[in-house]
Protein backbone atom coordinates (compact mmCIF):
# COMPACT_ATOMS: atom_id res chain seq x y z
CA UNK A 1 0.00 0.00 0.00
CA UNK A 2 1.47 3.39 -0.72
CA UNK A 3 1.55 5.95 1.47
CA UNK A 4 -1.42 7.84 -0.08
CA UNK A 5 -3.69 5.09 0.08
CA UNK A 6 -2.70 4.73 3.53
CA UNK A 7 -3.96 8.03 4.49
CA UNK A 8 -6.55 7.23 2.27
CA UNK A 9 -8.04 4.46 4.15
CA UNK A 10 -7.54 6.33 7.66
CA UNK A 11 -9.81 9.27 5.95
CA UNK A 12 -12.32 6.85 4.61
CA UNK A 13 -15.86 8.63 4.55
CA UNK A 14 -17.88 5.76 2.57
CA UNK A 15 -16.08 1.83 2.81
CA UNK A 16 -18.40 -0.68 1.90
CA UNK A 17 -18.34 -4.25 3.26
CA UNK A 18 -17.13 -7.61 1.61
CA UNK A 19 -20.57 -8.54 0.90
CA UNK A 20 -21.50 -5.57 -0.36
CA UNK A 21 -18.47 -5.20 -2.86
CA UNK A 22 -19.28 -8.93 -4.10
CA UNK A 23 -23.47 -8.08 -4.51
CA UNK A 24 -22.29 -4.81 -6.70
CA UNK A 25 -19.34 -6.63 -8.37
CA UNK A 26 -21.82 -9.08 -9.73
CA UNK A 27 -24.53 -6.08 -10.77
CA UNK A 28 -21.91 -4.62 -12.67
CA UNK A 29 -19.84 -7.82 -14.41
CA UNK A 30 -24.04 -8.01 -15.72
CA UNK A 31 -24.49 -4.16 -16.32
CA UNK A 32 -21.34 -4.14 -18.26
CA UNK A 33 -21.81 -7.53 -20.10
CA UNK A 34 -25.32 -5.20 -21.58
CA UNK A 35 -23.26 -2.49 -22.32
CA UNK A 36 -20.38 -4.59 -24.75
CA UNK A 37 -22.69 -7.16 -26.23
CA UNK A 38 -25.30 -5.16 -28.67
CA UNK A 39 -22.74 -3.28 -30.19
CA UNK A 40 -20.47 -7.08 -30.80
CA UNK A 41 -23.33 -8.38 -31.93
CA UNK A 42 -24.13 -6.07 -34.54
CA UNK A 43 -20.73 -5.50 -35.64
CA UNK A 44 -20.69 -9.95 -35.97
CA UNK A 45 -24.14 -9.65 -38.08
CA UNK A 46 -24.23 -8.65 -41.78
CA UNK A 47 -28.05 -9.11 -41.57
CA UNK A 48 -30.69 -8.75 -38.77
CA UNK A 49 -30.68 -12.13 -36.97
CA UNK A 50 -27.64 -13.60 -38.07
CA UNK A 51 -24.39 -13.02 -37.46
CA UNK A 52 -21.62 -14.96 -34.59
CA UNK A 53 -22.86 -18.48 -32.80
CA UNK A 54 -21.64 -16.88 -30.06
CA UNK A 55 -23.18 -13.58 -30.19
CA UNK A 56 -26.42 -14.16 -31.12
CA UNK A 57 -27.25 -16.51 -28.10
CA UNK A 58 -25.62 -14.41 -25.55
CA UNK A 59 -27.74 -11.28 -26.81
CA UNK A 60 -31.08 -13.02 -26.92
CA UNK A 61 -30.76 -13.56 -23.33
CA UNK A 62 -28.99 -10.06 -22.34
CA UNK A 63 -31.13 -8.10 -24.48
CA UNK A 64 -34.39 -7.60 -22.32
CA UNK A 65 -31.86 -5.72 -19.96
CA UNK A 66 -30.22 -3.85 -22.79
CA UNK A 67 -33.58 -2.96 -24.56
CA UNK A 68 -35.13 -1.27 -21.43
CA UNK A 69 -31.98 0.54 -20.48
CA UNK A 70 -31.51 1.65 -24.13
CA UNK A 71 -28.38 0.50 -24.39
CA UNK A 72 -28.68 -1.63 -27.76
CA UNK A 73 -26.77 0.61 -29.98
CA UNK A 74 -24.24 -0.55 -32.59
CA UNK A 75 -22.35 2.79 -32.61
CA UNK A 76 -21.36 2.86 -36.21
CA UNK A 77 -21.25 6.46 -36.65
CA UNK A 78 -20.17 7.45 -40.06
CA UNK A 79 -19.67 3.68 -40.52
CA UNK A 80 -18.22 1.38 -42.24
CA UNK A 81 -18.53 4.28 -44.65
CA UNK A 82 -20.30 8.16 -44.59
CA UNK A 83 -23.31 6.95 -47.08
CA UNK A 84 -25.97 8.89 -49.19
CA UNK A 85 -28.33 10.82 -47.12
CA UNK A 86 -31.93 9.76 -47.49
CA UNK A 87 -34.98 12.50 -47.43
CA UNK A 88 -38.56 12.06 -47.54
CA UNK A 89 -40.37 14.17 -50.36
CA UNK A 90 -44.23 14.48 -49.94
CA UNK A 91 -47.02 16.04 -52.34
CA UNK A 92 -50.36 17.17 -50.82
CA UNK A 93 -53.11 17.20 -53.19
CA UNK A 94 -56.76 18.92 -52.82
CA UNK A 95 -59.49 18.39 -54.50
CA UNK A 96 -61.20 22.10 -53.36
CA UNK A 97 -59.07 23.71 -56.22
CA UNK A 98 -55.82 24.48 -54.04
CA UNK A 99 -52.71 24.33 -55.31
CA UNK A 100 -50.38 21.25 -54.44
CA UNK A 101 -48.21 21.87 -51.57
CA UNK A 102 -44.28 20.06 -51.92
CA UNK A 103 -42.49 19.46 -48.64
CA UNK A 104 -38.99 17.76 -48.02
CA UNK A 105 -38.16 16.49 -45.01
CA UNK A 106 -35.78 17.55 -43.26
CA UNK A 107 -36.06 20.80 -44.61
CA UNK A 108 -33.53 23.59 -43.28
CA UNK A 109 -35.68 26.52 -43.97
CA UNK A 110 -38.53 24.92 -41.68
CA UNK A 111 -37.31 23.03 -39.51
CA UNK A 112 -35.48 25.33 -36.91
CA UNK A 113 -33.48 24.85 -34.34
CA UNK A 114 -30.88 22.33 -35.97
CA UNK A 115 -31.84 19.44 -33.32
CA UNK A 116 -35.39 19.65 -34.69
CA UNK A 117 -33.96 19.69 -38.00
CA UNK A 118 -32.15 16.24 -37.06
CA UNK A 119 -35.35 15.09 -35.91
CA UNK A 120 -37.22 15.07 -39.71
CA UNK A 121 -33.99 13.80 -41.26
CA UNK A 122 -34.00 10.91 -39.03
CA UNK A 123 -37.21 10.46 -39.36
CA UNK A 124 -36.50 10.26 -43.24
CA UNK A 125 -33.28 8.28 -42.71
CA UNK A 126 -35.06 5.56 -40.45
CA UNK A 127 -38.03 5.18 -43.16
CA UNK A 128 -35.37 4.44 -45.71
CA UNK A 129 -33.88 1.92 -43.34
CA UNK A 130 -36.61 0.06 -42.89
CA UNK A 131 -37.45 -0.10 -46.39
CA UNK A 132 -38.51 -3.61 -47.42
CA UNK A 133 -39.60 -4.16 -50.82
CA UNK A 134 -43.04 -5.15 -51.49
CA UNK A 135 -42.20 -8.42 -53.58
CA UNK A 136 -39.66 -10.57 -52.44
CA UNK A 137 -36.96 -11.99 -54.21
CA UNK A 138 -37.87 -15.68 -55.36
CA UNK A 139 -35.68 -17.48 -52.99
CA UNK A 140 -36.98 -15.96 -50.20
CA UNK A 141 -40.58 -16.52 -51.85
CA UNK A 142 -39.99 -19.85 -51.88
CA UNK A 143 -38.92 -20.46 -48.34
CA UNK A 144 -41.58 -20.17 -45.78
CA UNK A 145 -40.03 -19.01 -42.87
CA UNK A 146 -37.84 -16.42 -44.53
CA UNK A 147 -41.46 -15.07 -46.15
CA UNK A 148 -42.68 -14.55 -42.83
CA UNK A 149 -39.89 -12.24 -41.72
CA UNK A 150 -39.86 -10.33 -45.52
CA UNK A 151 -43.41 -9.61 -44.80
CA UNK A 152 -43.42 -8.92 -41.19
CA UNK A 153 -40.85 -6.42 -41.78
CA UNK A 154 -42.09 -5.11 -44.89
CA UNK A 155 -45.57 -4.59 -43.04
CA UNK A 156 -43.29 -2.47 -40.66
CA UNK A 157 -41.96 -0.12 -42.96
CA UNK A 158 -45.80 0.37 -44.66
CA UNK A 159 -46.83 0.98 -41.22
CA UNK A 160 -44.22 3.89 -40.70
CA UNK A 161 -44.92 5.44 -43.90
CA UNK A 162 -48.70 5.08 -44.26
CA UNK A 163 -48.33 6.88 -40.45
CA UNK A 164 -46.15 9.98 -42.18
CA UNK A 165 -48.43 9.81 -45.09
CA UNK A 166 -51.20 10.23 -42.93
CA UNK A 167 -50.08 13.00 -40.66
CA UNK A 168 -49.49 15.21 -43.15
CA UNK A 169 -52.88 14.68 -44.83
CA UNK A 170 -54.57 15.70 -41.43
CA UNK A 171 -52.08 18.70 -41.16
CA UNK A 172 -53.11 20.00 -44.63
CA UNK A 173 -56.46 18.69 -44.67
CA UNK A 174 -55.07 17.10 -48.24
CA UNK A 175 -57.41 14.54 -50.08
CA UNK A 176 -54.28 12.64 -51.26
CA UNK A 177 -50.64 12.72 -50.09
CA UNK A 178 -47.65 11.30 -52.19
CA UNK A 179 -44.57 10.27 -50.80
CA UNK A 180 -41.87 9.58 -52.49
CA UNK A 181 -38.03 8.58 -51.05
CA UNK A 182 -34.94 9.97 -52.60
CA UNK A 183 -31.23 9.47 -52.15
CA UNK A 184 -28.56 12.71 -52.32
CA UNK A 185 -26.20 11.25 -53.77
CA UNK A 186 -22.80 12.48 -52.73
CA UNK A 187 -19.59 13.65 -54.94
CA UNK A 188 -16.36 12.31 -54.80
CA UNK A 189 -13.74 14.23 -54.35
CA UNK A 190 -12.64 14.20 -58.22
CA UNK A 191 -16.82 14.77 -59.60
CA UNK A 192 -16.75 17.36 -57.11
CA UNK A 193 -13.24 19.41 -58.14
CA UNK A 194 -12.72 18.20 -62.11
CA UNK A 195 -16.16 19.06 -63.55
CA UNK A 196 -16.66 22.22 -61.46
CA UNK A 197 -20.49 20.55 -59.69
CA UNK A 198 -22.43 21.68 -57.25
CA UNK A 199 -23.11 19.11 -53.77
CA UNK A 200 -26.53 20.52 -54.30
CA UNK A 201 -27.28 19.45 -58.19
CA UNK A 202 -30.07 18.21 -59.27
CA UNK A 203 -29.13 15.07 -60.39
CA UNK A 204 -27.28 14.26 -57.39
CA UNK A 205 -30.90 13.61 -55.78
CA UNK A 206 -32.40 10.38 -56.82
CA UNK A 207 -36.51 9.28 -56.20
CA UNK A 208 -36.46 5.69 -55.32
CA UNK A 209 -38.82 3.33 -56.26
CA UNK A 210 -40.69 0.85 -54.54
CA UNK A 211 -39.45 -2.19 -56.73
CA UNK A 212 -36.50 -4.79 -55.18
CA UNK A 213 -33.29 -3.56 -54.77
CA UNK A 214 -30.53 -5.15 -57.33
CA UNK A 215 -27.05 -5.67 -56.82
CA UNK A 216 -26.23 -4.05 -59.69
CA UNK A 217 -28.14 -1.19 -59.34
CA UNK A 218 -30.42 1.56 -57.21
CA UNK B 1 2.80 -27.53 -8.16
CA UNK B 2 2.54 -25.95 -5.36
CA UNK B 3 4.88 -23.28 -6.38
CA UNK B 4 2.50 -22.81 -9.45
CA UNK B 5 -0.49 -22.54 -7.08
CA UNK B 6 0.93 -19.88 -5.37
CA UNK B 7 1.79 -17.97 -8.50
CA UNK B 8 -2.17 -18.32 -9.80
CA UNK B 9 -3.58 -17.77 -6.23
CA UNK B 10 -0.93 -14.49 -6.37
CA UNK B 11 -2.48 -12.83 -9.76
CA UNK B 12 -5.95 -14.13 -8.85
CA UNK B 13 -5.29 -11.74 -5.36
CA UNK B 14 -3.54 -8.68 -6.97
CA UNK B 15 -6.82 -9.31 -10.02
CA UNK B 16 -9.37 -8.57 -7.13
CA UNK B 17 -7.47 -6.16 -5.55
CA UNK B 18 -7.37 -4.44 -8.69
CA UNK B 19 -11.35 -4.29 -9.17
CA UNK B 20 -11.17 -3.40 -5.71
CA UNK B 21 -9.12 -0.55 -6.44
CA UNK B 22 -10.81 0.29 -9.29
CA UNK B 23 -14.26 0.47 -8.27
CA UNK B 24 -14.44 0.68 -5.02
CA UNK B 25 -11.96 3.59 -4.19
CA UNK B 26 -13.72 6.60 -2.90
CA UNK B 27 -13.99 9.59 -4.55
CA UNK B 28 -15.31 13.25 -4.39
CA UNK B 29 -18.52 13.80 -6.26
CA UNK B 30 -17.20 17.27 -8.13
CA UNK B 31 -16.95 15.77 -11.36
CA UNK B 32 -19.90 13.96 -11.18
CA UNK B 33 -21.76 17.03 -10.04
CA UNK B 34 -20.26 19.03 -13.05
CA UNK B 35 -21.63 16.29 -15.53
CA UNK B 36 -24.65 16.87 -13.31
CA UNK B 37 -25.13 20.53 -14.56
CA UNK B 38 -24.10 19.72 -18.57
CA UNK B 39 -25.92 16.52 -19.17
CA UNK B 40 -28.86 18.16 -17.36
CA UNK B 41 -28.63 21.26 -19.41
CA UNK B 42 -28.59 18.90 -22.53
CA UNK B 43 -31.41 16.93 -21.12
CA UNK B 44 -33.68 19.60 -20.48
CA UNK B 45 -32.69 21.56 -24.28
CA UNK B 46 -33.22 18.32 -26.12
CA UNK B 47 -36.56 18.00 -24.41
CA UNK B 48 -37.58 21.52 -24.78
CA UNK B 49 -37.29 21.10 -28.80
CA UNK B 50 -39.62 18.08 -28.53
CA UNK B 51 -42.08 20.99 -27.08
CA UNK B 52 -41.77 22.72 -31.00
CA UNK B 53 -43.46 19.36 -32.60
CA UNK B 54 -45.21 17.77 -29.57
CA UNK B 55 -48.39 16.75 -31.08
CA UNK B 56 -46.73 16.33 -34.11
CA UNK B 57 -44.34 13.01 -32.68
CA UNK B 58 -46.68 11.87 -29.92
CA UNK B 59 -50.02 12.65 -31.03
CA UNK B 60 -52.65 10.01 -32.65
CA UNK B 61 -52.20 11.21 -35.81
CA UNK B 62 -48.29 12.40 -35.28
CA UNK B 63 -45.27 10.84 -37.31
CA UNK B 64 -45.36 8.13 -34.64
CA UNK B 65 -48.60 7.00 -33.27
CA UNK B 66 -48.06 4.90 -30.03
CA UNK B 67 -49.55 1.81 -32.08
CA UNK B 68 -46.29 2.52 -34.04
CA UNK B 69 -44.08 2.68 -31.53
CA UNK B 70 -45.00 0.08 -29.27
CA UNK B 71 -44.58 -2.41 -32.48
CA UNK B 72 -40.94 -1.22 -32.85
CA UNK B 73 -40.30 -2.27 -29.78
CA UNK B 74 -41.61 -5.68 -30.36
CA UNK B 75 -41.26 -8.47 -27.65
CA UNK B 76 -38.57 -6.33 -25.41
CA UNK B 77 -38.45 -4.91 -22.45
CA UNK B 78 -38.69 -1.48 -23.56
CA UNK B 79 -41.50 0.52 -22.02
CA UNK B 80 -42.46 4.03 -22.07
CA UNK B 81 -45.54 5.75 -19.85
CA UNK B 82 -45.91 7.81 -22.78
CA UNK B 83 -47.56 4.83 -24.88
CA UNK B 84 -50.63 5.23 -22.78
CA UNK B 85 -51.85 9.05 -23.13
CA UNK B 86 -52.74 10.67 -26.35
CA UNK B 87 -54.92 13.14 -25.01
CA UNK B 88 -52.89 16.65 -25.91
CA UNK B 89 -53.63 18.30 -22.60
CA UNK B 90 -52.48 14.80 -20.72
CA UNK B 91 -49.15 14.87 -23.05
CA UNK B 92 -48.69 18.98 -22.49
CA UNK B 93 -48.89 18.22 -18.70
CA UNK B 94 -46.47 15.25 -19.21
CA UNK B 95 -44.30 17.24 -20.83
CA UNK B 96 -44.37 20.17 -18.89
CA UNK B 97 -43.03 18.08 -15.63
CA UNK B 98 -40.95 16.59 -17.27
CA UNK B 99 -39.03 19.58 -18.14
CA UNK B 100 -39.42 20.96 -14.41
CA UNK B 101 -38.00 17.77 -13.41
CA UNK B 102 -35.09 18.34 -15.85
CA UNK B 103 -34.26 21.69 -14.68
CA UNK B 104 -34.67 20.52 -10.74
CA UNK B 105 -32.16 17.84 -11.63
CA UNK B 106 -29.68 20.42 -13.56
CA UNK B 107 -29.56 23.15 -10.65
CA UNK B 108 -29.58 19.77 -8.19
CA UNK B 109 -32.67 20.29 -6.29
CA UNK B 110 -34.20 17.13 -4.31
CA UNK B 111 -31.37 16.29 -6.74
CA UNK B 112 -31.66 11.73 -5.55
CA UNK B 113 -35.25 11.92 -6.57
CA UNK B 114 -35.18 14.19 -9.43
CA UNK B 115 -31.97 12.09 -10.58
CA UNK B 116 -34.11 9.32 -10.88
CA UNK B 117 -37.13 10.97 -12.53
CA UNK B 118 -34.85 12.29 -15.24
CA UNK B 119 -33.53 8.97 -16.22
CA UNK B 120 -37.26 7.53 -16.33
CA UNK B 121 -38.43 10.27 -18.46
CA UNK B 122 -35.22 10.16 -20.52
CA UNK B 123 -35.77 6.25 -21.23
CA UNK B 124 -39.97 6.76 -21.24
CA UNK B 125 -38.92 9.42 -24.40
CA UNK B 126 -36.24 6.94 -25.93
CA UNK B 127 -38.45 4.56 -26.28
CA UNK B 128 -41.38 6.72 -27.44
CA UNK B 129 -39.94 8.17 -30.10
CA UNK B 130 -37.18 5.62 -30.99
CA UNK B 131 -37.89 6.52 -35.23
CA UNK B 132 -36.49 9.70 -35.39
CA UNK B 133 -33.66 9.17 -32.46
CA UNK B 134 -29.96 9.10 -32.91
CA UNK B 135 -26.59 9.33 -31.16
CA UNK B 136 -27.36 12.21 -29.02
CA UNK B 137 -30.42 10.50 -27.16
CA UNK B 138 -28.01 7.19 -26.52
CA UNK B 139 -25.36 9.70 -24.61
CA UNK B 140 -28.28 11.56 -22.95
CA UNK B 141 -29.80 8.69 -21.74
CA UNK B 142 -25.98 7.04 -20.39
CA UNK B 143 -25.49 9.89 -18.47
CA UNK B 144 -28.70 10.57 -16.90
CA UNK B 145 -28.95 6.55 -15.76
CA UNK B 146 -25.06 7.08 -14.52
CA UNK B 147 -25.16 10.28 -12.93
CA UNK B 148 -28.20 8.67 -10.86
CA UNK B 149 -26.53 6.50 -9.33
CA UNK B 150 -23.93 8.56 -7.34
CA UNK B 151 -24.28 11.32 -5.04
CA UNK B 152 -24.18 13.95 -8.10
CA UNK B 153 -26.18 16.62 -5.72
CA UNK B 154 -23.52 16.68 -3.25
CA UNK B 155 -22.04 19.98 -4.56
CA UNK B 156 -22.77 22.61 -6.78
CA UNK B 157 -26.43 22.79 -6.37
CA UNK B 158 -29.05 23.58 -4.49
CA UNK B 159 -29.30 20.70 -2.60
CA UNK B 160 -25.96 21.80 -1.25
CA UNK B 161 -26.57 25.55 -0.79
CA UNK B 162 -29.79 24.79 1.06
CA UNK B 163 -28.15 22.42 4.03
CA UNK B 164 -25.13 25.17 4.34
CA UNK B 165 -27.80 27.66 4.84
CA UNK B 166 -29.67 25.32 7.49
CA UNK B 167 -26.64 24.73 9.26
CA UNK B 168 -25.61 28.18 9.79
CA UNK B 169 -22.29 29.59 9.60
CA UNK B 170 -21.27 26.97 12.82
CA UNK B 171 -22.38 23.83 10.11
CA UNK B 172 -19.54 22.25 9.38
CA UNK B 173 -21.26 18.52 8.79
CA UNK B 174 -22.82 20.40 5.99
CA UNK B 175 -19.90 22.13 4.56
CA UNK B 176 -17.84 18.60 4.69
CA UNK B 177 -17.97 17.08 1.12
CA UNK B 178 -18.40 13.42 1.37
CA UNK B 179 -16.19 11.24 -0.96
CA UNK B 180 -18.03 8.38 -2.05
CA UNK B 181 -17.63 4.74 -3.33
CA UNK B 182 -20.65 5.53 -5.15
CA UNK B 183 -19.46 8.79 -6.99
CA UNK B 184 -16.43 6.38 -8.25
CA UNK B 185 -18.84 3.46 -9.20
CA UNK B 186 -21.12 6.79 -10.80
CA UNK B 187 -18.20 7.76 -13.06
CA UNK B 188 -16.61 4.94 -14.24
CA UNK B 189 -19.37 3.08 -15.59
CA UNK B 190 -19.65 6.18 -17.88
CA UNK B 191 -15.57 6.03 -18.50
CA UNK B 192 -16.31 2.67 -19.59
CA UNK B 193 -19.10 2.88 -21.31
CA UNK B 194 -17.16 5.67 -23.46
CA UNK B 195 -14.68 2.99 -24.49
CA UNK B 196 -16.62 0.45 -25.36
CA UNK B 197 -18.61 3.08 -27.67
CA UNK B 198 -15.31 4.51 -29.25
CA UNK B 199 -13.62 1.05 -29.71
CA UNK B 200 -16.85 -0.18 -31.84
CA UNK B 201 -16.67 2.93 -33.57
CA UNK B 202 -13.55 2.48 -34.27
CA UNK B 203 -14.05 -1.10 -35.13
CA UNK B 204 -17.05 -0.45 -37.64
CA UNK B 205 -15.13 2.10 -39.26
CA UNK B 206 -12.08 -0.50 -39.79
CA UNK B 207 -14.95 -2.34 -41.74
CA UNK B 208 -15.27 0.37 -44.52
CA UNK B 209 -13.19 1.09 -47.74
CA UNK B 210 -13.27 4.80 -46.98
CA UNK B 211 -11.76 5.07 -43.92
CA UNK B 212 -8.82 2.79 -45.22
CA UNK B 213 -8.27 5.18 -48.76
CA UNK B 214 -8.48 8.07 -46.61
CA UNK B 215 -11.44 9.90 -48.34
CA UNK B 216 -13.96 9.22 -45.69
CA UNK B 217 -13.66 12.70 -44.00
CA UNK B 218 -14.32 14.00 -47.16
CA UNK B 219 -18.05 12.22 -47.94
CA UNK B 220 -18.88 13.88 -44.71
CA UNK B 221 -18.34 17.17 -45.21
CA UNK B 222 -19.57 16.94 -48.44
CA UNK B 223 -23.22 15.49 -47.22
CA UNK B 224 -25.31 18.64 -47.92
CA UNK B 225 -27.50 17.70 -45.05
CA UNK B 226 -25.07 17.07 -42.48
CA UNK B 227 -23.16 20.53 -43.09
CA UNK B 228 -23.35 23.37 -41.25
CA UNK B 229 -20.04 24.99 -42.31
CA UNK B 230 -18.75 24.56 -45.71
CA UNK B 231 -15.71 22.53 -45.82
CA UNK B 232 -15.95 21.35 -49.36
CA UNK B 233 -12.73 23.45 -49.84
CA UNK B 234 -10.85 20.50 -48.20
CA UNK B 235 -11.21 19.17 -51.79
CA UNK B 236 -7.92 21.00 -52.29
CA UNK B 237 -5.87 19.28 -49.80
CA UNK B 238 -6.23 15.57 -50.13
CA UNK B 239 -3.72 14.69 -47.70
CA UNK B 240 -5.64 16.37 -45.29
CA UNK B 241 -8.56 14.86 -45.84
CA UNK B 242 -6.42 11.39 -45.44
CA UNK B 243 -5.16 12.38 -42.12
CA UNK B 244 -8.17 13.32 -40.39
CA UNK B 245 -9.65 10.41 -41.61
CA UNK B 246 -7.18 7.81 -40.34
CA UNK B 247 -6.50 9.76 -36.78
CA UNK B 248 -10.08 9.46 -36.11
CA UNK B 249 -9.87 5.76 -36.86
CA UNK B 250 -6.95 5.44 -35.06
CA UNK B 251 -7.61 7.51 -32.30
CA UNK B 252 -11.42 5.98 -31.89
CA UNK B 253 -9.79 2.27 -32.02
CA UNK B 254 -7.40 2.61 -29.20
CA UNK B 255 -9.44 5.78 -26.97
CA UNK B 256 -10.02 2.47 -24.59
CA UNK B 257 -6.13 1.71 -24.31
CA UNK B 258 -4.48 5.19 -24.38
CA UNK B 259 -7.28 7.31 -21.89
CA UNK B 260 -6.45 5.63 -18.70
CA UNK B 261 -2.30 6.03 -18.88
CA UNK B 262 -1.88 9.92 -17.01
CA UNK B 263 0.61 11.21 -19.95
CA UNK B 264 -1.37 9.83 -23.23
CA UNK B 265 -4.99 10.99 -21.94
CA UNK B 266 -4.84 14.59 -22.17
CA UNK B 267 -3.95 14.13 -25.60
CA UNK B 268 -7.05 11.12 -26.01
CA UNK B 269 -9.14 14.21 -24.56
CA UNK B 270 -7.78 16.91 -26.43
CA UNK B 271 -8.48 14.89 -29.12
CA UNK B 272 -11.96 14.21 -28.54
CA UNK B 273 -13.11 17.93 -27.90
CA UNK B 274 -11.66 18.75 -31.73
CA UNK B 275 -13.34 15.58 -32.93
CA UNK B 276 -17.16 16.01 -31.29
CA UNK B 277 -16.18 19.53 -31.35
CA UNK B 278 -15.65 19.46 -35.65
CA UNK B 279 -19.08 17.36 -35.36
CA UNK B 280 -20.48 20.18 -33.79
CA UNK B 281 -19.50 23.39 -36.00
CA UNK B 282 -19.03 21.23 -39.58
CA UNK B 283 -21.76 18.55 -39.65
CA UNK B 284 -24.77 20.44 -37.56
CA UNK B 285 -24.92 18.02 -34.51
CA UNK B 286 -23.71 20.76 -32.20
CA UNK B 287 -25.88 18.89 -29.32
CA UNK B 288 -24.49 15.30 -29.81
CA UNK B 289 -20.96 16.95 -30.11
CA UNK B 290 -20.73 18.33 -26.84
CA UNK B 291 -23.21 15.23 -25.11
CA UNK B 292 -19.91 13.35 -26.00
CA UNK B 293 -17.42 16.46 -25.05
CA UNK B 294 -19.43 16.17 -21.55
CA UNK B 295 -19.35 12.42 -21.17
CA UNK B 296 -15.30 12.73 -21.64
CA UNK B 297 -15.68 14.96 -18.88
CA UNK B 298 -16.29 11.93 -16.53
CA UNK B 299 -12.29 11.17 -17.22
CA UNK B 300 -11.16 14.81 -15.54
CA UNK B 301 -10.35 14.32 -11.70
CA UNK B 302 -12.48 15.86 -9.44
CA UNK B 303 -9.48 17.91 -7.89
CA UNK B 304 -9.24 19.61 -11.55
CA UNK B 305 -12.82 20.39 -11.73
CA UNK B 306 -12.95 21.64 -7.83
CA UNK B 307 -10.15 23.97 -9.45
CA UNK B 308 -11.86 25.09 -12.21
CA UNK B 309 -14.75 25.95 -10.62
CA UNK B 310 -12.69 27.90 -7.89
CA UNK B 311 -10.92 29.39 -10.18
CA UNK B 312 -13.62 30.51 -12.47
CA UNK B 313 -15.62 31.77 -9.64
CA UNK B 314 -12.30 33.87 -8.26
CA UNK B 315 -12.53 35.17 -11.95
CA UNK B 316 -15.87 36.03 -11.53
CA UNK B 317 -16.02 38.05 -8.48
CA UNK B 318 -13.13 39.98 -9.86
CA UNK B 319 -14.51 40.92 -12.98
CA UNK B 320 -18.08 41.96 -11.01
CA UNK B 321 -15.61 43.30 -8.35
CA UNK B 322 -14.84 45.88 -11.22
CA UNK B 323 -17.60 46.74 -12.07
CA UNK B 324 -18.41 47.96 -8.65
CA UNK B 325 -20.26 45.60 -7.14
CA UNK B 326 -17.81 44.31 -4.51
CA UNK B 327 -19.76 44.45 -1.74
CA UNK B 328 -22.76 42.40 -2.85
CA UNK B 329 -20.61 39.71 -4.48
CA UNK B 330 -18.41 39.07 -1.30
CA UNK B 331 -21.30 38.55 0.92
CA UNK B 332 -23.39 36.27 -0.94
CA UNK B 333 -21.77 34.28 -3.97
CA UNK B 334 -18.07 34.95 -4.34
CA UNK B 335 -17.10 32.41 -0.97
CA UNK B 336 -19.36 29.39 -2.54
CA UNK B 337 -16.68 26.94 -3.78
CA UNK B 338 -13.82 28.59 -2.29
CA UNK B 339 -13.56 27.99 1.65
CA UNK B 340 -14.47 23.97 0.77
CA UNK B 341 -11.02 23.96 -1.22
CA UNK B 342 -9.09 25.17 2.05
CA UNK B 343 -11.01 22.79 4.71
CA UNK B 344 -11.03 19.73 2.23
CA UNK B 345 -8.44 19.17 0.11
CA UNK B 346 -9.44 16.42 -1.90
CA UNK B 347 -7.42 13.23 -1.35
CA UNK B 348 -5.21 12.05 -4.14
CA UNK B 349 -4.22 9.00 -6.31
CA UNK B 350 -7.46 7.55 -5.13
CA UNK B 351 -10.98 7.44 -6.89
CA UNK B 352 -12.11 7.74 -10.17
CA UNK B 353 -9.19 9.67 -11.95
Amino acid sequence: MTQNQNKATENADDRWSPTRRAIVSGLLIFHLTAVFLPPFAFQTSSVPGTGSPLAQPLMGWISPYANATYLNHGYAFFAPDPGSSFLLRASMEFDDGRETIHRTMPDLQVDWPRLRYHRHFMLSEHLNASFIPAVPPPEVANNPAELAVWQRRRAMYEARRDAIVNHLQKKHGAARVRLRRVEHRLLDPFEFSQSNRSINDPDTFIELSDTPRREDGP
Amino acid sequence: MNRLTHIISAWAADILAGWNRFWFSETQPHTLAMIRILAGSMLFYTHAVWTLDLMAFLGPDGFLPNELARDMQGDSAAWSYLWYFESPAILGALHLFALTIFIMFTVGYYTRVTSVLATIITLAYCHRLSGAFFGLDQVNAMLAMYVMLGPSGAVYSVDHWLARRQAGQGGKQADRVKSTVSANVAIRLIQLQMCVIYLFGGVSKMRGEMWWDGSAVWFAVANLEYQSLDMTWLVRSPWLIALLSHVTVFWEAFFCALVWPKRTRPIVLFMAVCVHGGIGLFLGMWTFGLAMIFANYSFVPPTMTEALVSGGSNWLRRLTNRAGGADRIAGRTGTEFAPERKRHRPKMGSGAN
